[in-house]
């Protein structure tokens, strides 16, 4: 299961409330706003698959030097239709 | 006549326009010689992050706007420690010069104001 998180964990719940039905095999997709889940650092280690699309990552000053987490990954937008593609579900959180 | 206006960021950029419509409301304000200070409450701290690349989003950098405000005489630009510790982000990641507050301090700064306006 792939979860698109596409809002501010730090302003909007729409994280926690994922988290709350997440599985440790789902997919997290970090896009608009969702890029600043970055700066969760109890996110990052909770062993999940992460990606980060890196366009909206860029724009926002935020980069993945500073996280060495390997289950973090960059992609480009033809990455994110790769991986949408790739999940039999795909829930938008916003 | 001048007033002293605080104007409250409390989004990140691209987003949504808000911040964008928060620093067109500041340097419009300041072009009719009203005394800005800005608050970046919250998520508006995000606005001030370092080495923002919007090429491929198609967007107009957002911190690059902001590097006019000394040009406009604002430089009194407030933020609030316990955000960005929350946010972890380091003092050195900001791109302007700020005024680093308490959150207990946020009340009487804005109570000091002729008219807050948030974004």
């Amino acid at each position: 299961m792939l979860h698109l998180i596409q809002k501010s964990p730090f302003q909007n719940q729409c994280l926690v409330e994922c988290l709350k039905v997440a599985s440790a095999d789902d997919v997290f997709l970090l896009m608009l706003d969702g890029v600043y889940a970055l700066q969760k650092a109890d996110f990052l280690e909770s062993g999940n698959q992460i990606f980060v699309l890196e366009p909206d990552m860029k724009a926002r000053g935020l980069s993945l030097d500073e996280n060495t987490h390997d289950n973090i990954k960059a992609i480009d937008y033809l990455g994110f239709v790769k991986t949408t593609d790739s999940h039999h579900k795909v829930i938008s959180w916003y | 006549m001048s007033k002293n206006i605080l104007v409250i960021q409390r989004c990140a950029p691209y987003g949504s326009s808000l911040a964008r419509e928060g620093l067109d409301y500041v340097l419009t304000s300041a072009a009719y010689d009203q005394n800005i200070q800005i608050l970046f409450l919250g998520d508006g701290i995000f606005q001030l992050l370092k080495n923002q690349d919007s090429s491929d989003i198609q967007l107009k950098s957002h911190l690059g706007a902001m590097e006019v405000l000394p040009l406009y005489d604002i430089e009194d630009l407030y933020a609030v420690k316990e955000d960005i510790a929350e946010r972890n982000i380091q003092e050195s990641a900001l791109g302007l010069p700020i005024k680093l507050i308490s959150r207990q301090d946020v009340h009487s700064l804005i109570n000091k104001q002729d008219h807050v306006m948030g974004f």
